[in-house]
């Protein structure tokens, strides 16, 4: 029983980590395109528009590859967690002030601002929490890693 | 309470995330990060969002910001604001007369009343660039037989950039 709840949070982990390189890299390879989403919310001074276009899609493909390959999960749950929550901010604000714009969540897949855009980032947000609150080390790279190195200093 | 030491070493894995991506996303993007400091991002989004409402209605003609200007000195348009009636209240261009998309898809008798003229030159705006409720204005007034119907794409924002009168004046 044990055994096979550590690799449902196993799962959780790499679809989430999954979800978000797939989101990130979208956004990556348009940038513009992700200013242009940013600038709809109308909530960022202009100059700020373009730095986070620039860091964020790399933000969340570092955390992401972190996911997926099992090196300091915790953190990057945690981050993708704190920018879900601020996902889910935004586009309630926004629902909120009638902006009838794309959510610009996954690049050029259109999402707009809404209930709908609300639920799928709630249940991101309920995926990477249980990672970061209950996920067990399973195929997790840095705790191999840890395990190697002694050994080798030990022969 | 959960302890420190298990929310500190979290924290600092999240924070060389942020690092690590940080600095890969402004190197590989050092010329966004420029245009946008420098502002020639904002006119480029500007720049595309126009085009972009222009390729969504292409039965739909639009008018220059300095056009909309000229016939609103010679008196020769009526300005439209298609937004919400608390966006007009708050501000509009001057003189312009409130005719929300909404309230004219709920009661299509409103545009008799608040233009009885169907062959004056009328300028329809909403919030600018990226916001279609003009063009959506001005297909449903083209349907209602008003032929002299023009789009402002930049808008009640783009407008008062321009100082532009606007009431009530700011």
């Amino acid at each position: 029983m044990q055994e096979t709840k550590r690799y449902i949070f196993l799962a959780l982990r790499l679809l989430i980590g999954g979800i978000f390189f797939y989101a990130g890299l979208e956004k990556m390879f348009e940038p513009f395109n992700f200013s242009m989403a940013i600038y709809n919310y109308k909530l960022l001074p202009d100059p700020l528009i373009g730095v986070v276009a620039a860091t964020l899609p790399s933000i969340e493909i570092v955390a992401a590859l972190f996911l997926l390959f099992g090196f300091n999960t915790k953190g990057a749950a945690a981050l993708i967690s704190f920018l879900l929550l601020i996902f889910i901010s935004l586009i309630i604000v926004s629902a909120i002030r009638g902006l009838d714009i794309d959510c610009g969540c996954f690049g050029s897949l259109e999402r707009k601002v809404g209930l709908l855009a609300i639920l799928e980032d709630t249940s991101l947000l309920a995926i990477s929490m249980s990672v970061l609150l209950f996920e067990k080390k399973v195929l997790n790279f840095q705790e191999l890693i840890y395990k190697i190195l002694p050994r080798r200093i030990e022969e | 309470m959960i302890p420190h030491k298990i929310i500190f070493p979290i924290m600092k894995g999240s924070l060389l995330i942020v690092i690590i991506g940080s600095i890969l996303g402004g190197f590989l993007n050092l010329g966004l990060i420029k245009a946008s400091i420098n502002g020639e991002l904002l006119e480029k989004i500007k720049q595309k969002q126009l085009a972009d409402l222009k390729n969504k209605a292409l039965q739909i003609p639009f008018v220059e910001l300095k056009e909309a200007k000229r016939l609103f000195d010679e008196k020769a348009a009526i300005f439209l604001d298609s937004r919400s009636k608390e966006d007009y209240r708050d501000s509009h261009i001057k003189e312009a007369l409130a005719l929300p998309l909404i309230s004219l898809v709920q009661d299509r008798t409103l545009a008799g009343r608040i233009i009885p003229d169907k062959n004056r030159l009328y300028i329809i705006y909403c919030s600018g660039e990226g916001c279609d409720l003009s063009v959506e204005l001005a297909k449903e007034l083209i349907a209602l037989d008003y032929p002299n119907v023009r789009v402002l794409g930049e808008g009640y924002p783009g407008w008062a950039e321009a100082k532009y009168p606007v009431e009530p004046s700011r």
